[in-house]
């Protein structure tokens, strides 16, 4: 049998796999091992299986998993989250839709300290949703706008969804993160247009918040300045090259955990519910890497990615027309499938085709997490949803798709931009110290 | 079936723009597929296709999951204790010369680290240059209390020895590490001032003169994928690999070293410092006295390190 | 029996976190503190933060598998009978099972050889082999969550995938 007939019946008991709910990770495990087993040999692939799985887990540049989740987790629980969404409520809630707008600049500043849209999603829900209801909001706004803005915890720094990206694809934790920055930024205009669009049109979506006296709103400011800190420190010091993102997580987590003790707010039952927390995403983490780095080097083997490589480039649709394709694909594929287990599925094939195009990799990473960010949300599987209907139990998820696609579309707009402009991505990473 | 075509399974974990790619594994796998018609080809898995890093390379090629891999000696210096002694200064003054040094003495000396696999390629790169920000190095004195970036751990008590303060850190630190004054020199061989690296970026001076350390490379094949070889393909590889094909990779390689040099004497980003031989003296006799140090307490460990110290710098 | 179980893999995970997770975010600050401040870095504190993130790793899949952390794609969630559902759940997790023994085996077997195929941290040269006989014990017991499971599931009870 040659490699390559080997290679699709892999791909065939990975599929299988996965309909049958078999974790991504371990069917990734299983697949390369036993598919490499088959084309190199008992020995090679006991050698590979142990090797790739102790090369992952004792990498020591992902020690920024954990300490960002870390970092994430305490911001999470010690009320930052609580004095962003104030700040923003404060400036801007007196404002049609105004509650949203909040939402969302709450979100993208949450963002800056967690590294995970669900994350994001929760802690920006189990405050902002009370507050919406309260203001009479329409459930189909408030929800989609905490699943959507919690999205912008994978886009903007820190970000697992890049650290993953980044691994797998050999390029700069660091790089990838500076260029999330400006289209996190572009994408949180976008969505804040969005809920103008909406409520210009619906009024009664999204009326207007009280309005703030000066005096709260400098007091809002202050309270939110600790967290505005914390964030220039991390992410401004991988900026200007004072240390790597590595040692800027291990320094914003250390600085929120003494800002969480500092203002009484870290009790043992929030402790262990952060650590346990913390421990669980980053043994997804560790355990998709390790599935990926088992199941690539037999990808490798029976030469299937470079045959469809081979294949895509030689289509008469122009680098553009490859690129629209790909990006079409993983919107479809978005839909229904998670979006850890999209990324390491796909990438063994795609990055070697950006590659091929003579694609910037670094703008790709981002270009990828926005796509991401469109499966979160959109049905028939959209994690967010199901993580907001988890905060509000009794709006429908109908409704909550239905709040969604306004923003689902800035995501587009955002992407188009980015394919039309990659300079929004690349002039970051490209003016840094490293 | 002889009759079939065989492909051999080549690993590294550099991008195939690297220069060893492009001047080595590429080339070799071209001319094998002409030396044999084709019967016997070459795979080249790059960017660590077949298994990520560079610590595990020569556990992959015993083990079979590539046919042959390339791989750094000091990722695992325990394995290789007598060959690293040819990483020591005052073994030669350009990459060419070290591997010349080191193939003399092979056969008597450290074929015996080998023998889980066919060695197809052992090389060296060129000595190491000291690179600093702010202050030229000239003397001795100036030196003293530098952070100094070294690129394996034995060469801290080295550079210790000149009274800097020797600092272990990946290649790919050293670029921000120095512009951000983390260290304030660089050991490190001469072409480094230039693409990937660009110390010349963030460096001010490069000084020459001092013995420099150099980096040890190899090659190797599986045993059970060569001895599944007819004898004319075990022919055809082995007229493709051995001592002059390490010589001569090195010395391509050692040419991109000489360039970055030429470059820094015409002052183009970089100034170059050549430290006055009475000066160097002093440096050499202090790293002298280090590595006459590590070689005594080798000997104790049961390798003839001092022997094979004094065999290579003959 | 589960219950039990999940004590344990909890009572692993919380304390070794705590006590791995502040020593991983103290090394990284001691060590940016002595470099920026004092200009003088830890000899080694990078190999010893890879030596936390060993632990932290080990300590935590077992964890994340019974918390629900491993991402599952879901297809067809209705589409069959919940005894039929169920067996195939049984033969997934067997499957899984196995794999995790495999690893986990071949892992002590890797420690046994790290010192042959000189395996060590990159600065202080300190064997791998401890580091992998630990990462060996959590997948190890992530086997062993799976094999109660696939017991439990077998007595007909059903698994719940609870964590904080
Ligand atoms: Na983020
Ligand atoms: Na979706």
């Amino acid at each position: 049998m040659s490699v390559t007939a080997i290679g699709f019946i892999g791909l065939f008991f990975l599929f299988l796999f996965l309909v049958l709910r078999m974790p991504v990770a371990m069917a990734m495990l299983v697949v390369g091992f036993v598919g490499t087993w088959v084309v190199n040999g008992t020995v090679p692939a006991l050698t590979s299986l142990s090797g790739e799985a102790f090369e992952i887990i004792s990498f020591s540049q992902l020690t920024v998993v954990p300490l960002f989740v870390l970092m994430g987790n305490l911001a999470g629980v010690s009320g930052m989250s609580r004095d962003l969404y104030n700040a923003a409520y404060k400036w801007i809630g007196h404002f049609r839709g105004g509650l949203a707008s909040a939402t969302i600049v709450g979100c993208a500043g949450f963002a800056a300290m967690s590294g995970s849209s669900i994350a994001a999603a929760v802690t920006m829900g189990r405050v902002a949703l009370p507050e919406m209801k309260r203001f009479k909001y329409s459930d189909s706004l408030a929800t989609g706008s905490v699943a959507a803005g919690g999205t912008l915890g994978i886009l903007i720094p820190p970000s697992t969804g890049m650290i993953i990206y980044a691994i797998l694809t050999e390029q700069s934790i660091g790089r990838l993160f500076m260029a999330g920055i400006l289209p996190g930024l572009l994408l949180t205009g976008l969505f804040l247009i969005a809920i103008y669009i909406v409520t210009k049109r619906n009024p009664e979506k999204g009326p207007a918040g009280p309005r703030a006296t000066f005096k709260e709103r400098l007091a809002s400011l202050r309270a939110a300045g600790t967290i505005v800190s914390v964030v220039l420190m991390t992410i401004g010091g991988i900026y200007l090259g004072w240390f790597t993102p590595v040692e800027a997580a291990g320094v914003g987590a250390f600085m929120v955990l003494v800002i969480a003790l500092y203002r009484k707010e870290l009790n043992w039952p929030k402790a262990k519910f952060v650590v346990l927390q913390t421990l669980r995403t980053t043994a997804t983490v560790f355990m998709i890497l390790i599935g990926a780095h088992v199941f690539i080097p037999f990808m490798a083997l029976t030469e299937i990615p470079e045959d469809l490589v081979t294949f895509l480039v030689g289509l008469d649709v122009g680098n553009l027309g490859v690129l629209i394709i790909i990006l079409l694909t993983y919107i479809v594929l978005g839909t229904f499938l998670e979006g850890l287990a999209m990324l390491v599925l796909t990438l063994p094939i795609v990055y070697p085709l950006i590659l091929q195009l003579g694609l910037s990799p670094i703008w790709f990473g981002v270009v990828v997490v926005i796509v991401l960010e469109m499966g979160l949300i959109s049905p028939p599987v959209g994690v967010n949803v199901f993580v907001v209907r988890g905060i509000a139990p009794d709006v429908p998820m109908g409704t909550i798709f239905r709040g969604i696609w306004p923003f689902w579309f800035a995501m587009a707009a955002c992407l188009a931009i980015l394919v039309a402009f990659p300079d929004i991505a690349l002039i970051l990473p490209n003016t840094m110290f490293d | 079936s002889t009759a079939q075509a065989k492909e051999l399974k080549l690993a590294h974990f550099m991008p195939p723009v690297h220069h060893l790619h492009k001047a080595m594994f590429a080339p070799m796998a071209k001319d094998l597929a002409a030396a044999t018609n084709g019967k016997l080809t070459m795979k080249i898995y790059s960017s660590g296709a077949l298994g990520k890093g560079p610590v595990q390379q020569y556990k992959r090629v015993v083990q079979g999951v590539a046919d042959i891999a390339f791989g750094v000696l000091v990722y695992t210096p325990r394995l290789f204790p007598k060959t690293m002694i040819a990483a020591n200064p005052g073994v030669g003054r350009t990459s060419t010369e070290v591997t010349e040094k080191m193939w003399k003495i092979y056969d008597k000396h450290l074929a015996d680290e080998y023998k889980k696999t066919k060695l197809l390629a052992l090389f060296a790169n060129w000595p190491s240059v000291l690179i600093s920000r702010k202050k030229p190095i000239k003397t001795l004195a100036d030196i003293k209390g530098m952070k100094l970036r070294v690129s394996s751990p034995a060469d801290v008590p080295l550079v210790n020895s000149w009274g800097a303060v020797g600092i272990h850190m990946s290649v790919t630190k050293t670029y921000t590490a120095m512009q951000n004054g983390v260290i304030d020199a660089i050991q490190i061989a001469p072409s480094a001032l230039q693409r990937p690296w660009k110390l010349a970026e963030p460096g001010e001076y490069v000084s020459q003169g001092v013995k420099g350390v150099a980096s040890l490379f190899f090659v190797m094949m599986n045993k059970q994928s060569w001895d599944g070889l007819s004898s004319s393909e075990q022919a055809a590889i082995s007229k493709l690999t051995g001592k002059a094909a390490s010589i001569k990779v090195s010395t391509t390689w050692g040419g991109a070293d000489k360039k970055a040099l030429a470059a820094a004497k015409a002052g183009k980003q970089i100034q170059l410092v050549t430290i006055d031989p009475a000066e160097a003296a002093k440096f050499d006799a202090a790293s002298d006295k280090a590595v006459r140090a590590a070689l005594a307490k080798a000997d104790k460990s049961g390798i003839k390190a001092t022997e094979i110290y004094n065999a290579l710098t003959q | 029996m589960i219950d039990r179980l999940d004590h344990v893999v909890r009572f692993l995970a919380l304390w070794v976190g705590v006590l791995s997770l502040l020593a991983l975010t103290l090394v990284t600050v001691i060590d940016v503190t002595l470099r920026t401040v004092f200009n003088s870095p830890i000899h080694g504190g990078g190999d010893i933060a890879q030596f936390f993130l060993i632990i932290v790793v080990s300590a935590s899949i077992a964890y994340s598998g019974r918390s629900g952390g491993q991402v599952v794609v879901e297809l067809f969630e209705n589409v069959a009978s919940e005894a039929i559902l169920r067996w195939v759940d049984v033969v997934i997790k067997f499957i899984g099972f196995l794999m995790l023994m495999v690893l986990s085996w071949h892992l002590v077997i890797s420690g046994i050889d790290a010192l042959e195929f000189g395996e060590s941290s990159g600065t202080l040269q300190i064997s791998y082999a401890p580091f992998m006989y630990t990462a060996a014990f959590g997948i190890f017991l992530y086997a062993v969550v799976l094999l109660v499971e696939i017991i439990q599931l077998m007595r007909g009870q059903s698994i719940e995938y609870g964590g904080d």
